[in-house]
């Protein structure tokens, strides 16, 4: 228990950790592919049909012949099986398909708006990171402090509040009334900021509220009340022990932001009308072109399980209680 | 009120015992002498002083500036004392450039070396560089000790420093701090609800009751003639106070209810480390109306050979036999085994659904196994009640109403209601008070008088085990170290490791001499 | 002496009940019951030279492009937006509980399965679960309500699993199983109880996050489509109008976001069967 890990020792468990860590990223990457694969190919609903309906609105029926020649060309008439096991092929290739509604290869319909998403996500998460790291810190400085009572409910208030709507009244305020930020479809750096915010608000308060339980647990830990027993002042305990301490759970949650983030972005350049991922995946589901859906949703869960990934790789160098061979964590 | 009007005098270099029941305000005082109770608190004092080396008296307005330069505590609980995230140096470092202002990484690595085998820690470097998760109990107190001492304070505020550690630590601990009061010139205030412990450490008592004191004095003084009645309960409660177990002489052998033949049962600690084996080989026979022991410390095995015993885990190797017929498994078996084994467990809060009224508790077991009409059950549940000396009217109450020791009560009487030959008593005061501890051994006696069940009784206290049982069965890591009779277990332990065990235990008898009397153990 | 029960049924520290939140759920659910009673005016009635007019105490909520009274309209909207929630709960409860208590309860081979699945379903972000099962199933309230709960199904099922086990590690179980109870009556008597109040906590809190998704995807037009009212929908339509309306788009998004504060608060108070709205 006391041998420190050296040398051949160290290195096998580590190493089947990170292969785990990889393995574990690949099978949620396969699973959601697999899930957008049945739900959108296996069901009874038939995608051509409900393509010719949109396309040919009210241009009467469509010949067998036609609905024959689609089939062949989206490679619908091939067994379930090898269209899941090619399909997958061909993701992997980086050939996402052919969008139903367009007709246009998704890979560029895709390319073509991600930068926007990417923007906006990382602005939103460029707010949100320290704004609730701040506002934790700053709550639960001292528990059942005035501060404390006054803005611990305040996030779980913010999260509470339905997230297209405070885009909107963010968009009524700031754009109508003060004309402090155009309105919609804006570019450029003000263009971006109102949305951003929109987007980190509600982030925010779900980080802020999770990060302040965990410095109020932290501070009730007994390592914490020796410390000041041997007096250190609060200062130094608060920052560099119960804030270290409480950034690791903080830490495994940061995944979850990253999904928010995304999921919220399908919110937000709705309200705000600006192209990106988001709206295309909400345009794309309300036609049911599944092709294009089944990329983004693929897409979604590279990023997102890579985060975690990420995160997993990070967590035994923050903490050393998992780094220790032989631990639940790494063996 | 938490505490209310106390006083308390800490001479140099002089031990004092602060001693009382849980709840008594042991802990609120030292956190009161720290200026660290928490926000709903008021804590008013007359006059706090502190006597600097010269011996004049400083008058303290802000208790929270005698942190860490006068005062030093020491935790209770060493497992979750220290930042789990950073190396033990970095503790040491940190103290020594705010509390001292040495900001030199060589200096402070020196003082901490020096700090720790001060108290007697080996391969110092190499703990310098681990972190507290990878120290033992023992090396973990010693490092806390150890970090106490940096900013020279005084006094050392001891809050029962040993109670989560094994005896055998637990004694070289107590050496540890009587050593360095003696080589320091430090005042210790021990915090303890251990008499014994008090008695063998301290020069002055103060005994605590309901935030109040309620006797101080000299240590042999007050042990030795009590003037306050709960004095006097407390040392006459003491489990080395309690009647060694008569010698059990049957006419003829007696039945054997419950036998284990080389029993083992291993854990598997992960891919690539070796398994535990936690019970190895262990023979044991239970005879009908005695009484069988099973001791040992923490880690040593007794707690997985009751679940082998009680049909809870099931062993690896070796037979359990029941009234001479193995011990099967599915559920017929599983019920024959529970109208012949009852078990009690350790904690009785968590043992008993917190939602069921206590009559509907008791009668559960008889439910279990159809037996009576659901009237006749609950006269049964009453007349249990009566037996373990509770009043009828607590078959209504539920257990959130109950204190530990009534609830311990209902637990024995549950266990009682299906007549089992065999109950088997997994450290069953270890959760209470020791005036509470004493009831119910005495209890648990006279029901084995007048009922004639056996005990199999695991447990870590050697008082109870003497007053206990007929026979005792040392355990370490996981094999029988010792057997026998308890009073030749006690008398003339054959194994060194039990007579380490035996002389590891605090007495009352012998008061104590405050001065350290082997100042060499304290190194190794 | 401090008692040694360590709350079996969490968040029974809050105190006081939360009665302001229980009378807007009271007001919420009256409106979706009966809104034909509650609501002044018919919310399909179109008045043109009533157009766009600000609240006032004729219309308390104003009106909308077509003149039609946006107080009644919200009423009425209750009864789509909670209908849908209460249904996507319903569903995403049954199959939980049912996963929950199999995993938590039986252990070893089954939990792993279970939990293996679900763990991979929580590594999404369940409004693309939801997205994914519109794309699949087409939109309309009912296909919405699936896609809903569905979504909702790994997070609660995880926490009813965490509930399950928790109780089942407590000593009281194994003694039960000690002294020759069955396993079935076990789950019922020793088990269940205990899970019973945190359970319809989490299902309050789940109904906010359920309700909130349910107004969002209407929001985006997967849901109940205009004229009939519903409060996504309504906050969706509103959009056109509000450089100049304010009130089509802020008011209805208000109550909303009312009846969600008030979900959480029920859901964070005391797991008093009473309160919950299962």
């Amino acid at each position: 228990m006391t041998k420190q890990p050296t040398g051949a020792d160290a290195v096998w468990p580590v190493l089947g950790y990170v292969l785990r860590r990889f393995g574990y990223f690949a099978v949620v990457v396969l699973a959601v592919y697999t899930l957008a694969f049945l739900l959108l190919y296996a069901l009874p609903s038939d995608p051509v049909a409900v393509m010719l309906d949109r396309r040919s609105s009210g241009a009467g029926g469509s010949t067998p012949e036609q609905i024959a020649e689609l089939r062949e060309r989206y490679g619908l008439d091939e067994p379930l099986l090898v269209r899941y096991a090619g399909m997958f092929g061909r993701l992997l290739g980086g050939d996402l398909g052919v969008s139903f509604q367009s007709g246009q290869p998704v890979r560029d319909a895709l390319g073509a708006v991600a930068p926007n998403t990417l923007a906006l996500a990382g602005a939103a998460l460029l707010i949100a990171l320290p704004l609730s790291a701040l506002l934790a810190l700053v709550t639960s400085w001292r528990a059942g402090g005035v501060v404390h009572r006054l803005l611990v409910n305040v996030p779980a208030f913010i999260a509470a509040i339905p997230a297209f709507w405070l885009g909107l009244l963010l968009l009524q305020v700031f754009s109508f009334s003060l004309r402090w930020v155009p309105p919609a479809g804006g570019t450029g750096l003000a263009g971006l900021v109102l949305p951003a915010v929109a987007l980190a608000l509600p982030v925010s308060a779900a980080l802020t509220a999770v990060l302040m339980r965990s410095l109020d647990d932290v501070q009730r830990a007994p390592f914490v009340t020796l410390l000041s027993a041997r007096g250190l002042r609060w200062r130094r305990v608060y920052l560099a022990h119960v804030a270290r301490n409480a950034l690791l759970p903080f830490l495994t949650l940061a995944g979850l932001t990253v999904g928010g983030v995304m999921a919220g972005t399908v919110i937000t350049e709705t309200v705000f009308s600006r192209s990106g991922l988001g709206r295309l995946l909400v345009s794309s589901v309300e036609v049911q072109d599944a092709p294009v859906v089944l990329a983004i949703a693929v897409f979604g869960a590279v990023v997102f399980a890579g985060m975690n990934l990420v995160i997993d790789l990070l967590y035994p160098l923050l903490d050393p209680r998992i780094r220790r061979p032989g631990s639940g964590v790494l063996a | 009120m938490a505490v209310d009007d106390l006083s308390l005098t800490v001479p140099a270099g002089c031990t004092v015992a602060l001693v009382g029941e849980s709840g008594s305000g042991k802990s609120t005082t030292l956190h009161a002498l720290l200026g660290m109770t928490p926000r709903s608190a008021t804590v008013g004092y007359r006059l706090l002083e502190v006597r600097d080396h010269a011996g004049t008296a400083l008058r303290v307005d802000d208790p929270a500036r005698l942190r860490g330069r006068s005062i030093g505590l020491i935790p209770q609980d060493p497992v979750r004392a220290l930042d789990p995230l950073i190396r033990v140096e970095r503790h040491f470092a940190e103290l020594h450039r705010h509390l001292l202002g040495i900001s030199g990484r060589d200096e402070s690595r020196q003082r901490a070396l020096d700090a720790l085998e001060a108290v007697g820690v080996d391969r110092a470097p190499l703990r310098l560089r681990q972190y507290p998760h990878e120290l033992s109990g023992g090396l973990r107190q010693r490092l806390l000790i150890c970090l106490a001492l940096v900013g020279e304070p005084r006094l050392l505020l001891a809050d029962e420093p040993t109670s989560n550690l094994d005896t055998s630590v637990q004694r070289r601990i107590l050496d540890l701090l009587d050593h360095l009061r003696a080589q320091r010139g430090l005042s210790v205030l021990l915090v303890t609800h251990d008499l014994a412990v008090a008695a063998e450490r301290s020069a002055e008592l103060v005994v605590m009751r309901h935030g109040r004191v309620v006797e101080a004095g000299g240590t042999a003084t007050v042990l030795g003639d009590p003037q306050a009645p709960y004095t006097r309960q407390l040392l006459a409660s003491a489990p080395s106070r309690l009647p060694a177990r008569p010698v059990f002489r049957p006419h003829q052998p007696p039945r054997i209810l419950l036998e284990a033949r080389e029993v083992g049962k291993s854990f598997s600690g992960g891919r690539r480390t070796e398994p535990v084996h936690a019970v190895a080989d262990v023979d044991l026979q239970l005879h009908h109306g005695q009484t069988v022991a099973v001791v040992g410390e923490s880690g040593a095995g007794k707690s997985t050979l009751l679940r082998l015993l009680t049909g809870l885990e099931r062993a690896d190797r070796g037979t359990i036999l029941v009234d001479g017929r193995p011990l099967g498994s599915g559920r017929t078996a599983r019920a024959g085994l529970a109208r012949r084994v009852q078990l009690v467990y350790q904690n009785p809060a968590s043992s008993l659904n917190p939602a069921l009224p206590i009559g509907r508790i008791i009668a559960e077991p008889l439910e279990a196994h159809r037996v009576g009409s659901a009237a006749a059950r609950s006269r049964r549940a009453r007349a249990l009640l009566e037996q373990v000396e509770l009043p009828e009217q607590f078959a209504l109450r539920r257990p959130p109403q109950l204190s530990g020791g009534q609830l311990q009560r209902v637990a024995i009487a549950r266990a009682l209601a299906l007549e089992p030959e065999v109950v088997v008593l997994d450290e069953p005061v270890s959760a209470l008070d020791q005036v509470v501890q004493h009831a119910l051994l005495r209890l648990l006696l006279s029901l084995q008088r007048r009922l004639g069940m056996a005990y199999l009784l695991v447990s870590h206290d050697m008082g109870v085990v003497r007053a206990m049982a007929d026979e005792a069965l040392v355990m370490r890591r996981g094999r029988v170290e010792e057997r026998g009779a308890t009073h030749d277990v006690f008398t003339t332990p054959t194994s060194p490791y039990t007579r380490a065990l035996l002389d590891a235990v605090p007495t009352l008898d012998p008061v104590g001499d405050p001065a350290p009397q082997e100042e060499g153990t304290a190194h190794r | 002496m401090s008692r040694p029960f360590p709350a079996l049924t969490r968040g029974a520290c809050g105190g006081r009940r939360p009665w302001a939140a229980l009378a807007i759920l009271g007001v919420a659910g009256a409106a979706a019951a009966l809104p034909g009673l509650v609501a002044p005016r018919d919310p399909l009635a179109e008045d043109v030279s009533r157009r766009l007019l600000a609240p006032s105490l004729h219309h308390p909520f104003g009106t909308d492009e077509l003149g039609r009274d946006l107080f009644s309209r919200v009423i009425h909207g209750a009864q789509a937006s909670l209908s849908t929630g209460l249904l996507a709960l319903a569903f995403a409860f049954g199959v939980s509980v049912l996963i929950g208590l199999l995993a938590g309860y039986l252990g070893g081979a089954v939990d792993r399965a279970l939990m293996a699945v679900v763990d991979v379903l929580l590594a999404l972000p369940s409004l693309l679960i939801s997205l994914l099962i519109v794309a699949s199933l087409g939109t309309g309230p009912l296909n919405l309500a699936v896609a809903v709960g569905l979504a909702s199904v790994p997070a609660f099922a995880r926490v009813t699993r965490a509930e399950v086990m928790r109780v089942s590690s407590q000593p009281f179980v194994e003694a039960a199983g000690g002294f020759g109870l069955a396993r079935r009556r076990i789950l019922v008597r020793h088990v269940l109880p205990h899970t019973r109040g945190p359970i319809t906590a989490l299902a309050a809190l789940e109904l906010a996050t359920i309700v909130l998704s349910v107004s969002a995807l209407s929001f985006l037009g997967y849901g109940t489509r205009p004229p009939d009212p519903e409060w996504g929908n309504l906050i969706a339509t509103g959009r056109d109008h509000f450089a100049t309306a304010w009130w089509l788009t802020s008011l209805p998004g208000a109550v909303l976001a009312a009846v969600v504060v008030a979900l959480h608060r029920v859901g964070r108070s005391p797991g008093d069967p009473g309160t919950s709205l299962v």
